[in-house]
This record gives C-alpha cells, sequence and structure tokens, in this order.
C-alpha cells in the first residue's frame, strides 16, 4: 500500500495564475493555536487555505475535474478505421443472431420445462412494500418516529424514507420480521399485510397493531397528506375491503380491523401461550389510551372525518378561482 | 396555513370562492403595506444623518447545525457611511455555508450551466427539401453525355441544400441536479470569504448617491473593480439604487436572485447582515430538509412517475 | 343555493327530457355532453335542497398539525455513545478526537459508508465519505484493519483527498461501518 502525496496540488493545477494583486484584510480566526492546528490538518479547512494563498477564483480559471471526462482516443493504427471486430459478412456483421434461448432446433429449455406461473395476473393483484421490525426500531432510535403517538401510513410516510406508490398497485406496507428479536418498541401501529411472529413481537412488548385495508383513493391521500389538504377537496370515506380481502381483514388472527375485538382479545392470549411469553395486561397499562385508538374503518386520518374540507387560507399556487368553484 | 371548515356534505362551492376572495384581499392590503413602507424608506433616506446603535452591533449568532471538529467562520461588520471603514462588530459565519469545500469542478459545472441553459443556437442551413426548386429533372437521364442528375438542388449542386447541416434553432436548456446547484452556492461563497472577496456591512445606506461615492469607497478599501451589493429584499435604498444605476460595474441583487456566475463575475462580494441570515437560513434549510427529494425531481420529470 | 348546483341540477333536467324525447322529436341537444371521467369529475348527488349547513371548527386543528411532516430531519439523540436497540450508536467524541480524521454523520445521522457495485455487478466498491483530516491514514488503517480479517484477499484501497473518500474495492460495508462504531464516530 503507498502513502501518496496530498492530491491539493491538483487545485493549484486548475487554477490558471492570473497577475492580480490585493490587500488581504482577512480577520484572524479567535480562537487557540491549537484549534487552528486541527483545523489545518482538517481536508476541508486545509483547502480553503490554500485556495487562500491563489489568484481569485473567475469564471475564466475553471477547469472541470479532468477525470471527468475519458479522452476520445480517434481510431488509428493497424485496425484502426475498420469495422471495430465486426466481420465483413454473416450473422455478426447482420446481427441476425439467434433467438434468447434458442437451442440449433432442439425443443428449448424454457419450453421442456412445466410453467409454474408465480407471477400471473401480477398487475392485477395488490401489492405491499415491506418495513422490516428492524428499520421500525431505526426509525423510532433516530427519533423519525415518535411512538407516543399511533402509527399508520401518514406517520411512515412522513419519515421520507419509506413510501410506497399507488400507482403500482402498492396497498400499504407488509411488516416484515427481519429485527423482530431485537424489536422493543412499545407501539400502536396499524398496517396493511403482517406475519404472525410479527405481531407476537410487538404484543410481546406490550403493543398492539391492526391490519387495515385502504382503497387506492384514500392511498393517494394518506401518502402526502399535506398535499392532500393543499387540494382544498373534502376528505373521502374508506371504501370497504374488495372481496379476496375481506377475510384477511376480518380475520381475528390477522388482527383484521373488521373483527370482532373480543375474538381478536382471545387470539392476543393464543399467541402469547403458542410464543410463550407473558401477555402484558392492556386494562392497567398507563397508555392504555394510546393502545386502544383506533380508526373508524370509514376514517382515512385519525381525528378527521369524511366529509370535512380544510380551505388553505392563502391562494395556492396553481389553482384559479374557476377550479375551486367546481369541486 | 390552512383554515379548517368541517362540511356535513359535499357540494358547497360558495364557501371556497368567497375564502378565495378574502384572502385576495389580504394579499392585496399586505402589498400596500410594502409599498407604504417602501415610500418611508425613500423618505428616511434622503435624511443622510445615519443612526446606529451602540458599537459593537453584533459580537456572534446562534448557528444550528454546526458540525463537530469545525471551525465557525468570523467576518468584521463593516459600514457604507463613510469612505473610511469602521468596525461595526464582529458575526460568525456557518462553516457548512461559508467554510465548505471549494469544489471547484461543481462550480465550473454551474458556470457552465448557467452559460448553457439560456443559449439556444440558431444557425440553420436549408437542406434540399427547403431550398427553392429543384422539382425538375435538369436533363433527361440518357443520351446527353451527361452526368445524370435529378434535381438542382442536390447536396452535390453549387447552390444545393445542405446534406447534414446545422438545424437550428436548438435549444441547450438542461437542469443542473439540484444539490449540485447548493454545493455551486457554498463553494462560491466559501471560495469568496477565503480569498478576502466577500464584505459584510450592516446594510446598504449611504449618504449620498453620487456614482463616485461608491468608486472612491472600494478603491480606499482595496476591494476589486467589480461589486456586487446584496441585500435580502429587492426593495434597495434610494441612495445606492442611483449611486449604481450608471455604474456598469457596481451592481445590486436581492437574494434571490444570488447565484454562481455573478458570483464570480465580480471580483467583490458585499453582504448585508440580513442578506447573511437569509443566505444561510436558506441553504441550510436545503442541506437538512426532511423531504430533499422533491426538489431534486423537480424538471426532471421524475415527479410524475407512477402517478394516475 | 349557488349557481354552480343550480347548473347541475338544471342540465340533469334537461338530460332526462332528451332521453324520453323520442326519436321522431330529436331537437339539437342543448346539454353539454359529460364525461364522468373518475372519482373528483363526477356529480353531486341529490338536490342541493339537501344539504346542510357548513360549520366551522378550529378544534380539531392538532389533528391536521400531527399529519404534517415535520420540515427539518429530526435531530437525533445527543447523548455519547449510546447503544439503541436496532443497534444504531450515536457518535462519541472522546474516543474519536485523538485521532487524526474525522468522519461526519449523515443529516440522518447515519454513518456515510456506501456500497456501490456497477458493471453488471462486476466491480463492487465501498466508499466512506466526508472524510475530514487525514485521508491517508484513514486509508492506511482501514487497508490493515481489512487485510487482517482477510489475509487470502486482495485488499486494493484508494484515497482522495479533494473528493474526501476513501475507497475499498469489494463490498465491505458492513465491517467498515461496525469498524468505525468502534472508533466512535
Amino acid at each position: 500500500m503507498l502513502e501518496f502525496e496530498s492530491d491539493l496540488s491538483t487545485l493549484v493545477a486548475i487554477i490558471i495564475p492570473c497577475i492580480h494583486s490585493y490587500v488581504s484584510t482577512y480577520l484572524e480566526w479567535s480562537c487557540t493555536s491549537k484549534q487552528i492546528q486541527m483545523a489545518l490538518r482538517n481536508g476541508t479547512d486545509r483547502a480553503l487555505a490554500l485556495i487562500r494563498t491563489l489568484p481569485r477564483v473567475s469564471a475564466f480559471n475553471l477547469r472541470p475535474d479532468p477525470a471527468s471526462r475519458a479522452d476520445g482516443k480517434r481510431p488509428r493504427g493497424q485496425h484502426g478505421g475498420r469495422r471495430h471486430g465486426y466481420p465483413q459478412k454473416g450473422a455478426k456483421q447482420r446481427q441476425t443472431f439467434p433467438r434468447l434461448g434458442f437451442e440449433n432446433g432442439a425443443v428449448p429449455f424454457y419450453l421442456r420445462i412445466p410453467k409454474e406461473n408465480y407471477y400471473k395476473g401480477h398487475h392485477l393483484r395488490r401489492q405491499y412494500p415491506p418495513l422490516s421490525l428492524h428499520q421500525l426500531q431505526t426509525l423510532i432510535d433516530t427519533q423519525r418516529i415518535n411512538p407516543s403517538e399511533p402509527i399508520d401510513l401518514a406517520t411512515i410516510c412522513n419519515t421520507k424514507i419509506f413510501s410506497f406508490n399507488p400507482g403500482y398497485r402498492h396497498f400499504g406496507f407488509h411488516l416484515t420480521d427481519d429485527g423482530m428479536d431485537t424489536f422493543q418498541a412499545k407501539i400502536n401501529i396499524e398496517v396493511q399485510w403482517v406475519t404472525e411472529p410479527v405481531i407476537a413481537a410487538i404484543e410481546k412488548n406490550g403493543g398492539t397493531i391492526t391490519t387495515a385495508y385502504y382503497d387506492v383513493e384514500s392511498l393517494w391521500a394518506i401518502r402526502d397528506p399535506e398535499h392532500f389538504f393543499q387540494r382544498g377537496i373534502p376528505i373521502m370515506k374508506r371504501m370497504l375491503p374488495p372481496e379476496d380481502a375481506v377475510e384477511y381483514y376480518t380475520d381475528p388472527k390477522f388482527r383484521g380491523y373488521l373483527a370482532d375485538p373480543e375474538k381478536i382479545a382471545e387470539e392476543r392470549f393464543t399467541l402469547a401461550q403458542k410464543y410463550g411469553y407473558e401477555l402484558p395486561d392492556l386494562s392497567s397499562d398507563p397508555q392504555k389510551e394510546l393502545l386502544l385508538r383506533r380508526k373508524d374503518p370509514k376514517q382515512v386520518f385519525f381525528g378527521l372525518q369524511p366529509g370535512w374540507i380544510l380551505i388553505p387560507k392563502l391562494p395556492l399556487h396553481g389553482m384559479s378561482p374557476k377550479k375551486l368553484g367546481s369541486i | 396555513m390552512f383554515t379548517l371548515i368541517t362540511f356535513s356534505k359535499f357540494g358547497n362551492a360558495c364557501m371556497c370562492t368567497s375564502k378565495f376572495i378574502k384572502s385576495l384581499s389580504t394579499t392585496t392590503n399586505k402589498l400596500s403595506e410594502l409599498e407604504l413602507n417602501l415610500t418611508e424608506r425613500n423618505v428616511s433616506n434622503e435624511v443622510a444623518v445615519m443612526e446606529r446603535g451602540p458599537l459593537p452591533i453584533i459580537t456572534g449568532r446562534q448557528l444550528p447545525f454546526v458540525p463537530d471538529r469545525r471551525l465557525v467562520r468570523q467576518a468584521w461588520v463593516d459600514n457604507l457611511d463613510t469612505i473610511e471603514e469602521k468596525k461595526l462588530g464582529l458575526v460568525d459565519l456557518h462553516p457548512d455555508i461559508f467554510g465548505a469545500f471549494p469544489r471547484i469542478d461543481i462550480l465550473h459545472d454551474n458556470i457552465r450551466w448557467q452559460k448553457l441553459y439560456r443559449y439556444i443556437n440558431w444557425k440553420h442551413l436549408p437542406n434540399r427539401m427547403e431550398r427553392q426548386g429543384g422539382g425538375r429533372k435538369p436533363w433527361p437521364q440518357k443520351g446527353l453525355g451527361k452526368a445524370r442528375h435529378g434535381s438542382i438542388r442536390s447536396p452535390i449542386w453549387y447552390h444545393g441544400g445542405k446534406a447534414h447541416g446545422p438545424r437550428g434553432p436548438e435549444t441547450n436548456f438542461y437542469m443542473l441536479p439540484f444539490y449540485q446547484r447548493v454545493m455551486g452556492l457554498t463553494t462560491t461563497l466559501s471560495m469568496k470569504f477565503a480569498q478576502d472577496d466577500l464584505k459584510i456591512v450592516d446594510t446598504l445606506d449611504i449618504p449620498t448617491d453620487d456614482p463616485s461615492y461608491l468608486q472612491d469607497l472600494a478603491a480606499k478599501r482595496h476591494w476589486g473593480v467589480s461589486v456586487l451589493y446584496i441585500d435580502d429584499s429587492d426593495l434597495m435604498p434610494k441612495n445606492i439604487a442611483l449611486a449604481t444605476d450608471s455604474v456598469g460595474h457596481h451592481n445590486l441583487m436581492p437574494v434571490y436572485g444570488l447565484n454562481c456566475h455573478s458570483m464570480l463575475k465580480h471580483e467583490t462580494l458585499v453582504l448585508t447582515l440580513a442578506a447573511v441570515n437569509k443566505i444561510e437560513d436558506k441553504l441550510l434549510y436545503w442541506l437538512h430538509t426532511n423531504d430533499p427529494l422533491t426538489p431534486a425531481k423537480k424538471y426532471t420529470g421524475q415527479h410524475t412517475q407512477g402517478m394516475q | 343555493m349557488n349557481s354552480l348546483s343550480l347548473l347541475r341540477s338544471s342540465s340533469r333536467v334537461l338530460l332526462g327530457s332528451f332521453r324520453n324525447a323520442g326519436a321522431e322529436s330529436i331537437i339539437a341537444p342543448q346539454v353539454v355532453s359529460r364525461r364522468h371521467k373518475g372519482y373528483y369529475k363526477s356529480s353531486v348527488e341529490g338536490p342541493a335542497e339537501q344539504y346542510t349547513e357548513v360549520e366551522k371548527s378550529y378544534v380539531e386543528w392538532k389533528f391536521v398539525e400531527k399529519l404534517l411532516p415535520p420540515k427539518l430531519v429530526p435531530e437525533t439523540p445527543s447523548d455519547p455513545g449510546v447503544v439503541y436497540p436496532s443497534g444504531w450508536k450515536t457518535p462519541n467524541p472522546e474516543e474519536y478526537s485523538k485521532l487524526p480524521y474525522y468522519i461526519r454523520r449523515t443529516k440522518n445521522g447515519m454513518l456515510p459508508v456506501y456500497y456501490r457495485s456497477f458493471n453488471r455487478g462486476m466491480f463492487q466498491t465501498t466508499r466512506v465519505r466526508y472524510v475530514e483530516g487525514n485521508v491517508w491514514i484513514l486509508e492506511k488503517e482501514l487497508g490493515q484493519y481489512l487485510k487482517k480479517n482477510f489475509p487470502k484477499q486482495p485488499i486494493i484501497t484508494h484515497a482522495n483527498e479533494v473528493g474526501r473518500y476513501v475507497q475499498v474495492r469489494g463490498d465491505h460495508e458492513p465491517m467498515i461501518k461496525q469498524w468505525l462504531l468502534d472508533k466512535g464516530f
């Protein structure tokens, strides 16, 4: 491993010296000599100190990064200016290659093997982008998510780190079990898809979880609430799940939002027995109000009812009175 | 930001429109207030006496997001109301804005972008279809002993069309990535500061509207030939507006017009204290914003991706 | 009742009469044909007389505020050297202050170590960015550390002082991150 000389000399190279004299009225930094030494040792301060000794940077002595553009070499020499390795005739010259997977007339592999169509109808299926318990715990640790408030799609999307796109048929988040052994937060969370061990990991810490369905219009709204409020249109009703999703969202095993609360309480106890942990008592919990807070099945945002409208005080950019009138 | 209005049912557009009109009237009220302020300011400028609080007017500032192991920059606050320099105070400058790494390559990209995005190549040469005539075969194909030709506007003819000429007007517009633009500004400010070409003043109030006053001041203080004065708003004091009006190399600019090209074109950059505050606020906002990708996607067509 | 809903109801009546008119008495339709493109473009249900009064409320404003995202990145905890359940650790100035280099956390509180694979996965690099101080010493120490862990593997390092980064060939992201965390960054 070689230790190179400072690359900062390249900075000198890219500023063409120009004759100019100026008098320094630069202020000495009011700090201790030790601090200055430390700062000058640093890359940025050292570079600025170097710039200080150089002629004034102007629009006429700038150069791009020398490595940003490759030198275009003109084709010269024995085969230069010829066909660049491509022959004069044949398939290679005419690019008439056999189709992908073609096996010289034999039945190709992709037709020989029976088809297992895992992705049949993928453009119609609902998709749930993953969000792992480890990622959720990191968001809570770095204070991106406040665990003393109920967590829903708006909370996760407002971190601007995780998002989903209803245009790609994303219907919310799938909370995955990665990092469930280290998950320690006590939260009230609402996601769209979940598996059994994740429910156990959350309920073990005294938290609660719900799976809830959002239709496409509500998803667009809750994905970016600020943008939705700026549109100045009434808050919509959340639609009930389609036929093939009813079973999941009424199932107390998956803590569906349409399931019977008593059956959910039973399932909480059963799951604790199965995974071998003591179920924390919700009724005596000081955070009981938070943990049991739920949305109405037709409600999109916490605390805001369908039919309400938020009128922006200032006229928004691009919104004409005519457009407002057509609401 | 918003007023919450609860509707029992949809369909009442009356409320929306009346609200809209009301908000419009409030903005016009604000505009008239601004105009009032403007006139007051002009009147006060005609009086040459400058009143200032006890010195020093500033000795430090609370800076957010200061990184570890970086020195907070410091600069004198000067005056503009006398030709001789008076030190009015000392101001702290953020190391991420006025002490950023001098990325000259990024600065070059910024300057190149600013030159190119407004450049239109008007060069145009007509091809054989755009030249007049040439539809008739000049002479028969055979029997004359002459070369065969189909059109007198063929590219091989004298006064023929151009085969692969410039097809202007062509735009060179493109958008430099947002955070390269931010880095261009921090780089330029840092380099101007490191090279003693950045001066900070309290206000842009000067006692006279004589153009020679600013030139004498610049010469006395060993500033560069060309000076760019930057204030936080575009309502400049009357005297400096008149003094710089006839001089090409002394220019005024509000903070919202700050750009790499203008800063490099002028040798010395003069910022007011209010402008320093505003520049730092804006640049620090973009360096620490919660939603960094929204401006980055602007003008690139990505912001509508996946929308229905 | 506003003019807009009046327009809507009248157009509805006209549309009905047009349909009932029969084939022989077709007059030129006075109605502009409406296309219900989607949810927001569709017509309002029921006559306007059925609508109730509008009520203004400011009590629920707190729920709106909770739904608005923060403008700036929330500040990360500042206690030095604390390890959180997710494994995320706060920087500890006591540990790194004696080192001749410093690696600044990103605004999200994460270590700026980035893995990149390019040319269809043919080349893999791991880059430590935002290095303040002596990049050469960092490059040397990082190379020695990786060589100790992967003695049979060629460790190719590269330092760029102007770009303020140190780069290693290969996928070493978790290992370099742990190494930097142990150093207190």
